[in-house]
């Protein structure tokens, strides 16, 4: 049926094919990227535990909105401490470049950009016309090629700003998913510790009680016994 | 095969929320930056009064002395705990007042007891034995035909 709707030509299986493994292979790196995550969200959970541990342990907590103060203090402090080195790197890098800036006697940021185009290089992807749409068919060529200007002083500066920058946020960014995912658990573990549940209330009750535990006594069961007898 | 369907699938559904989320975390970078320069504050607030946000808060230390308490009352309850009389290794002694020569027969029944003095003379089992009962007397068998 839909063979006789859809006539696909060779050309057009092998675009086919390659945007199937091209979605499939973007969907399982996305996939592990999450997994990646939840294992990153589950360690700073951890911290969260170990963090509070003892104070709930001491009952020094007894409310919810309390918890989540303690908590989240503990998770900003954690955070500042974490975060201190990319902070310095971004401060001193941004300073770098200011000083050189004032004694060029130009405040301007181009050069950084000319420098990191240079650097870079283009590629060129072959398309071919798919049902309309224009997709990739080939491996890129190389249209333009990085040029590295080392003899440069303006040059090493721009590369050592970029590298640097660039090292900066990636660990900031990875403080700031750290310190989202504590003060998510914090929020979670509150309602769970602090949760009030009847059923679980006279669950306790009971088993303090030791109700439905005591066994009969000897005379009970005597009675009993004789009971039956008559 | 079912764990790569799943991720694949996790992949897909992250994929269609990505803009999402990744909104929520640029909004959540820009906090994070306003909370550091707060922290960077707070912290010199706090050392010009004297403490370092380095150290355990109020609520660890005194967790860890409330526990630490707890944990020694909990020692020395068990360490005062008497052990039973029962338990106790009684040091066991023999006195032996008056040894005893008994006879019997072949079959191995009593025939006769003879109590025996300080002074090495037999006497009669009708006679008084004095034994106590936490002492062991030392017993002697003899029979007919030795």
């Amino acid at each position: 049926m839909i063979t006789l709707l859809i006539k696909l030509s060779e050309s057009d299986k092998r675009v086919l094919i390659a945007l199937l493994l091209i979605i499939i292979l973007i969907l399982i790196i996305v996939g592990y990227l999450v997994k990646l995550i939840k294992y990153i969200v589950k360690v700073q959970a951890h911290h969260v535990d170990k963090a509070m541990y003892d104070i709930l342990d001491a009952n020094l907590i007894t409310e919810k909105k309390t918890f989540f103060k303690v908590s989240w203090e503990k998770s900003r402090r954690k955070f500042y401490y974490d975060a201190r080195i990319p902070m310095i790197v971004i401060i001193l890098m941004i300073s770098l470049i200011l000083v050189y800036q004032t004694f060029k006697g130009d405040y301007s940021w181009s050069f950084i950009g000319e420098n990191l185009y240079d650097a870079s290089f283009t590629l060129h992807f072959p398309t071919e016309n798919f049902f309309g749409l224009q997709l990739i068919s080939n491996w890129p060529t190389i249209s333009k090629a990085s040029v590295f200007h080392f003899d440069s002083f303006e040059a090493w500066i721009s590369y050592i700003f970029f590298i640097a920058i660039s090292y900066g946020a990636i660990h900031f960014l990875v403080c700031t998913c750290a310190l989202m995912a504590r003060d998510i658990y914090t929020i979670k573990a509150g309602n769970d510790y602090f949760h009030k549940d009847i059923k679980d209330l006279k669950k306790a009750k009971m088993e303090a009680q030791q109700a439905h535990r005591k066994n009969p006594t000897q005379e009970m069961m005597d009675y009993v016994e004789n009971k039956d007898k008559d | 095969m079912f764990d790569f369907l799943k991720t694949v699938g996790q992949g897909a559904l992250y994929l269609i929320f990505s803009p999402f989320i990744l909104l929520g975390v640029a909004l959540y970078s820009v906090y994070a930056i306003f909370l550091f320069f707060f922290m960077f504050i707070k912290r010199i607030v706090l050392f010009f009064k004297g403490e370092d946000m380095k150290e355990e808060s109020r609520y660890d230390l005194v967790a860890k002395v409330h526990l630490q308490n707890q944990d020694i009352e909990e020692e020395t309850k068990q360490n005062s705990i008497d052990v039973p009389s029962t338990n106790l290794i009684k040091e066991q002694t023999t006195i032996i007042q008056s040894p005893i020569i008994i006879q019997t027969d072949e079959q191995g029944r009593i025939k006769s007891v003879h109590n025996v003095s300080p002074n090495g003379q037999l006497s009669s089992n009708n006679a008084n034995v004095l034994i106590n009962k936490d002492e062991t007397p030392s017993i002697e068998t003899r029979r007919d035909d030795e």
